[in-house]
């Protein structure tokens, strides 16, 4: 029996989720307007900020979650320390992606308009109120729903943690529903599923919608075609002005939004193609001064890494890099089946997005259906069902498939969940974006099904779906985090082989020099990837697919 | 003013402009011409005081402009307005600097759009604007600066025949009018016939770097018409003299 009780604390605690998440967002925008100024101002900045967002953009930033608890519990401690623990995990899983486009948003300001700003003496800070702030908006609306999920995912998983024979929890929707599944509350758990649902699609819809639409005004494209002509009549009061803006903005999303692209495929859209169209490329040209002045910074930096490791060399180094010589066989081991595995889910996504995109785009009425579903599901957190989805895995279909295959099935479906909505997603955004003018070709020549696909739906779709691939990835290895170990009902413990489930194991039982190993092991890793797949992919996309005005938001 | 400019790549130092020279005098409409790529816009922001100039300096009445001063105003090509400001806030921004009450300055903002003639628009964003309404805009706030110098960068390039027109025929009365403060005009423009039309010197810069090939008054009564036969000889004589300074870049390049 559902009691209020029950639907009031859930949403108490969806609110102190969503209130985490907000907070989060907002730090991450705020510095970024600073931080990707300052690079975007000086080449020194630049230089060093550049690579480091860029490879921490791919890091799948949950499995290096122990670490940062160890150091945030042993440092602080209480419940603060797990509280910003927490937001800490969450603040550095959007942060990159925001930053970046901030940065990337700023570097590229119309020289016209940062003439205006400098010819007209404006103050450092009404440079930055108008002009320098309003440029990232449209950046910051287009990752939006990816980086309100993502931090809703990472949130939610975090919020209860063991680390050795302690558990460490906050007040939250992850942590409520994941303590209710464990003591066999099903009903309650599924209440606080349902009212989290409820709550995402609230804020999905009614706050960042609208905000995505306000967004709009904000890209500057000095050429677009004027969208109304003739006098309005002049507005005397705030609330007749305000009434007559909902009546627009209600008119323009049941008439000719229709026709035209939906909002959150126009600021996606316009944040791809922004990224690949004009991504700027670093100062080439560093004056002397600089030149020393990076020399020296970087120098410093180096002196201190070297310091750092010389000084705890014998009480944390060695004993990391003893753990490696021993165990490497089975981490490198474990690091390819959670590659794999990150493989065939990846694969799996995009050959189940082709044919969803393809209806989308091409027939208006399952796009009608389908799209806000998509836009609402991808936000709702798999960390927050995986234990009511596990229930199944670990009783009925065990004992029909045997404990392992259906632990590793459960595996490859909550890591699909968590990847599949965004490479849906982003294909549709490519697939959405190609010119109008390719897909009357495409009819014109009576192209068939196959040949629309392969010659133009697909490669169109390229671009988006593989610069969203960097995070979807990350996304994947989320999902594998928290399915490959977790605590089932009653606190029994479930584990496949895996590279984060040796991690989470680790974890669990205390094995603070072997997590390290392997961060240490992840980091390298992550690095590689970045610097051999991400960047080649990247450069794969803006060469061969990019298509000139694709997108005008 | 004698300006050389070059810039730095990294192939070394691109020579752009080299002893560039010219002085404007009041009540003059004067047009830079040049091929596109010769550096236009680039002087003209070294002018504003955007940019500093490697050598040589900017006087403005007797005194060097070191860096963006409201004296010198400047419209741009792609009008360069605030899309997330409406007009008036646009035509504002030029009034941030000085040191004026809330309500001074918009009453200052609207009479420069009233002057314009976009009175009825000051609540409206640049999209809902046509092409020549924003650049109307983006006179309007050149004019709020209030400055002595206004120079303009292809003003007329990214509006339709018709609407530059008619922008054309009023330009000269909105900037040279009671309520400006303009003295002078400096436009840079590849479009002979507009330069003719409006202008009362013609500067042709050529060459690679560039530099001052020809300097031509227009000794025409205004408004001035394309069909006038004196017109057309103006505009023989501009493309004689441009030819010459293409043929000065193609000798450099070899």
């Amino acid at each position: 029996m559902v009691t209020l009780g029950i639907v009031v604390i859930s949403l108490l605690a969806s609110l102190a989720t969503m209130a985490r998440v907000a907070a989060t967002l907002m730090i991450s925008v705020v510095t970024g307007w600073f931080l990707g100024y300052a690079a975007a101002k000086s080449g020194v900045v630049e230089r060093v900020f550049l690579p480091v967002t860029q490879t921490l953009e791919s890091v799948p930033v949950i499995t290096f979650f122990p670490i940062v608890l160890v150091f945030f519990i042993s440092r602080i401690g209480g419940y603060l320390g797990v509280e910003l623990a927490v937001d800490f995990l969450v603040f550095t899983a959007v942060v990159w992606n925001i930053w970046i486009g901030e940065y990337e948003s700023i570097k590229t300001v119309a020289q016209s308009l940062e003439d205006v700003v400098n010819m007209y003496r404006l103050s450092f800070i009404s440079k930055f109120t108008k002009l320098y702030i309003p440029v990232t908006i449209p950046r910051v609306a287009g990752n939006i729903l990816v980086s309100f999920a993502d931090a809703l995912f990472y949130i939610v998983v975090s919020e209860v943690v063991t680390l050795g024979t302690r558990s460490y929890s906050v007040f939250g929707i992850g942590a409520l529903i994941a303590g209710w599944t464990s003591e066999g509350e099903w009903v309650n758990a599924v209440t606080a599923l349902i009212v989290l649902i409820i709550l995402v699609t609230v804020v999905v819809f009614l706050v960042l919608r609208p905000f995505v639409n306000w967004a709009v005004k904000y890209s500057y494209d000095p050429y677009v075609e004027v969208t109304r002509v003739g006098a309005r009549r002049q507005t005397t009061s705030r609330l007749r002005a305000s009434l007559s803006r909902n009546i627009r903005y209600v008119r323009r999303v049941m008439a000719v939004e229709r026709a035209t692209l939906p909002v959150f495929v126009r600021a996606t859209g316009y944040s791809i193609y922004h990224r690949l169209a004009i991504r700027p490329r670093p100062v080439g040209i560093l004056t002397k001064m600089e030149k020393h002045v990076a020399i020296g910074v970087g120098l410093l930096i180096l002196a201190l890494v070297a310091y750092g490791i010389y000084s705890s060399w014998e009480t944390t180094w060695l004993p990391i890099l003893v753990n490696i010589y021993n165990n490497w066989v089975t981490y490198l081991y474990y690091l390819g089946l959670d590659w794999l595995r990150v493989a065939i889910v990846t694969t799996a996504s995009i050959a189940v997005a082709i044919p969803i995109d393809y209806l989308m785009v091409t027939r208006p009425k399952v796009e009608a259906i389908l799209l806000p579903m998509l836009e609402d599901l991808a936000s709702i957190p798999v960390s927050a069902y995986l234990p009511l989805v596990a229930v199944p895995f670990v009783t009925i279909i065990a004992t029909r498939l045997g404990l392992s295959a259906s632990l590793e099935l459960l595996v490859l479906i909550v890591a699909f969940l968590s990847t599949a909505w965004y490479v849906i997603y982003n294909m549709y955004v490519g697939m959405k974006t190609i010119p109008r003018s390719l897909w009357d070709v495409a009819n014109n020549l009576n192209l068939s099904t196959w040949h629309k696909l392969t010659k133009l739906a697909i490669p169109g779709a390229m671009p988006a779906t593989i610069t969203g691939l960097a995070s979807t990835v990350g996304s994947t290895w989320g999902g594998l985090e928290i399915a490959e170990y977790f605590q089932g009902i009653n606190g029994k413990v479930y584990m496949v082989h895996g590279y984060t489930a040796l991690m989470d194991y680790y974890t669990a039982v205390g094995n603070v020099v072997g997590l390290e190993a392997m961060s240490l092991i992840l980091a390298v890793n992550v690095i590689l990837v970045s610097l051999f797949l991400w960047r080649n992919l990247f450069a794969l996309a803006r060469r061969r697919y990019r298509m000139e005005g694709a997108i005008t938001l | 003013m004698d300006i050389s400019f070059s810039y730095r790549t990294e192939r070394g130092p691109l020579h752009v402009l080299r002893n560039v020279s010219f002085t404007v005098y009041e009540k003059q409409y004067v047009s830079i011409v040049a091929p596109t790529g010769t550096g236009k816009t680039t002087l003209l922001r070294i002018i504003v005081g955007l940019r500093k100039p490697d050598s040589g300096k900017v006087l403005l009445m007797g005194e060097e402009v070191r860096g963006p001063t409201p004296k010198i105003s400047m419209i741009f090509q792609d009008f360069a307005l605030f899309p997330w400001l409406t007009a008036l806030e646009n035509v504002e921004v030029a009034l941030l600097h000085k040191r004026l009450s809330k309500d001074e300055r918009i009453k200052l903002a609207r009479r420069y759009l009233e002057l314009v003639g976009l009175g009825a628009f000051e609540n409206y964003y640049p999209r809902e604007l046509s092409g020549g309404m924003k650049q109307r805009v983006a006179i309007a706030r050149a004019l709020a600066a209030q400055p002595v110098l206004l120079l303009m960068d292809e003003p007329f390039t990214n509006l339709d025949a018709i609407t530059a027109e008619g922008l054309k025929s009023e330009i000269y009365n909105m900037v040279f009018n009671e309520e400006s403060t303009v003295k002078a005009i400096v436009m840079v423009s590849h479009n002979l016939e507009e330069v003719i039309e409006l202008s009362d010197r013609v500067i042709i810069l050529g060459g690679r770097p560039a530099t001052v090939i020809s300097d031509v008054s227009i000794d025409l009564p205004r408004p001035r018409s394309p069909r006038d036969k004196e017109f057309q000889d103006y505009l023989d004589l501009l493309y004689g003299e441009i030819s010459k300074s293409m043929e000065l870049a193609g000798i450099a390049k070899t």
